[in-house]
């Protein structure tokens, strides 16, 4: 046990050694800064309609809506895109049968990898997303952030295993594109940017399966009204559970076609 | 280096060659579709009515291509030169005499034939999703918009391209593109955009060719031009808008072979 957490440690340093050399972290919060100013452009120009929408959604800035749920999706799409790179770099490199060969569990390197992103979301979220609420509701809701904070760090571990499942499909259809349409599908049917009921019911059943729209009603209940109810964080903990089983299926599958083959075929983007 | 006809039709069928045997650009139709009623829900949700609007939500869903669209042309097109370069196929073209126009021209074609096709389909099924009709109102002016919007988005893409290659993180600057390009040329509608952005979408040369497209589509005039002006700006923009294209890249070319990488 206690190797297996020196080895998790030093396989996080390098991970937040090497995400840190690299210099584009700065570059990356740049440019989600910049993304959240395009929502809120567009989601403030747009002519509102407070008392339809609240109906809608039991919520009544449509604003501040968009931007509680935000970091979810961002996050989302990050793990999602991160994971399959990370996976299809590694099998270009040829580490996926080096490490396979190695006594090294490489889901204490995955591990390493998902918490180095986890570590940069947090600050991502303090950094940003916190201002920008503090700035559209006022000062009063700056108390619900720590809330939110737990909401999202609960939320991330699904969102995480998504990504890792996807990336793991998206390698054996050997394309990138995969992941994409994967994005697209998060983006648009899990009721993170808008209420699911204007999608009809059988969408709003098959995106319920997802952690995305449970993750984003936790923390934006936490950003409105400063707290977790209890049976979200029961919904949170089951998806935590499934997901984390989902991945870890897949990717014995992938490690055992990769032993029993001898050699993994890198896939080419 | 003159630009021969023979580079660009190679240029062209080994882009077209690449696109169509590719699974990618099959997977793009299905995630632009999603994209695209993403970004209708997203913009409209602040006034759910505006989905009951049959004009409003065809108006929305051309306003979700346009960013599909350049985004589409920024990322293959703008980025040939990168990608010819992480290949090495770069070397292989330039030192068989080939252009640089050529080969980024070629792309552009492919790229524009597929933006045209498959963001023509995104809008039928993201109208139809959200219980609209879609229609085209003036056929002639919708097409003509629709080709000088994929050619000044190609031009734009062949300064950027020329831009890109002496960047250490290209990504960076697509992404910003991307949403800057669309943002400024009438994803917002005219009419309901912020003071200072009316006043960037009135110089954005992407504009008026998008403007062209969507009053042909759906008869709506947002931005505060008449037919005539309209016609001229986009078709000016356009030409404009190559020439710097053909010749950044023609900079770009003789700056490699100055230094030989």
């Amino acid at each position: 046990m206690s190797s297996s957490l020196s080895k998790f440690l030093a396989a996080m340093e390098v991970e937040l050694k090497e995400v840190w050399r690299s210099g584009e972290l700065i570059f990356v919060f740049v440019l989600l800064y910049f993304l959240q100013g395009v929502f809120a452009l567009i989601g403030l120009s747009m002519p509102k309609e407070e008392d339809l929408f609240l109906r809608l959604s039991g919520y009544r800035d449509s604003v501040l809506y968009q931007l509680a749920g935000l970091p979810v999706l961002m996050v989302s799409l990050v793990f999602v895109g991160s994971m399959t790179e990370y996976l299809m770099l590694m099998g270009r490199r040829g580490l996926v049968e080096v490490i396979a060969t190695t006594p090294t569990d490489r889901r204490i390197q995955l591990a390493a990898h998902s918490t180095s992103l986890t570590v940069v979301t947090v600050v991502y979220y303090l950094s940003l997303t916190a201002p920008s609420i503090a700035l559209r509701s006022g000062l009063q809701r700056l108390g619900n952030l720590l809330p939110a904070l737990l909401a999202l760090a609960l939320g991330l571990l699904p969102l995480l295993f998504l990504g890792f499942t996807i990336a793991n499909i998206a390698l054996r259809f050997r394309a990138w594109a995969f992941s994409e349409l994967v994005n697209s599908l998060i983006f648009t049917f899990t009721g993170i940017l808008y209420p699911l009921v204007i999608f009809p019911p059988l969408v709003q059943a098959i995106s319920r399966l997802l952690p995305h729209p449970h993750v984003a009603e936790a923390v934006r209940a936490a950003v409105y009204y400063g707290l977790v109810a209890p049976a979200q964080s029961w919904v949170l903990m089951l998806m935590i559970l499934g997901y984390g089983v989902l991945a870890s299926i897949l990717y014995s599958s992938l490690e055992r076609g990769i032993r029993r083959r001898g050699a993994y075929e890198a896939p080419v983007q | 280096m003159k630009l021969r006809f023979n580079d660009l039709e190679a240029a062209f069928w080994a882009s077209w060659k690449v696109f169509v045997g590719d699974l990618a650009p099959r997977l793009w139709l299905l995630s632009n579709t999603f994209w695209s009623i993403g970004l209708v829900a997203m913009i409209t949700v602040h006034s759910p009515s505006l989905l009951t609007d049959r004009v409003m939500v065809q108006s929305v869903a051309w306003s979700a291509a346009l960013f599909m669209g350049t985004s589409s042309m920024l990322w293959l097109v703008g980025h040939a030169l990168v990608d010819a370069r992480e290949t090495g196929l770069m070397h292989v073209h330039m030192s068989s005499g080939g252009s640089l126009f050529g080969f980024v021209a070629g792309k552009a074609m492919v790229v524009g034939l597929y933006n045209i096709v498959s963001l023509t389909v995104v809008v039928v099924f993201t109208t139809l999703l959200f219980g609209a009709v879609p229609s085209i109102m003036n056929p002639p002016l919708w097409i003509l918009g629709f080709l000088l919007l994929q050619v000044v988005s190609a031009g734009i893409s062949g300064v950027f391209a020329t831009l890109l290659i002496w960047l250490k993180r290209p990504w960076v600057a697509t992404n910003f593109m991307q949403f800057l390009l669309p943002v400024s040329s009438g994803m917002i509608p005219y009419t309901i955009a912020p003071q200072p952005l009316k006043l960037v979408m009135l110089y954005s040369p992407v504009s008026y060719p998008f403007e062209l497209l969507r009053r042909g589509a759906t008869g709506l005039e947002l931005l505060p031009v008449d037919w005539g002006e309209l016609l001229l700006v986009s078709v000016v923009a356009t030409f404009a808008l190559v020439f710097a294209g053909a010749l950044a890249l023609r900079w770009g070319e003789k700056k490699i072979l100055a230094r030989g990488t």
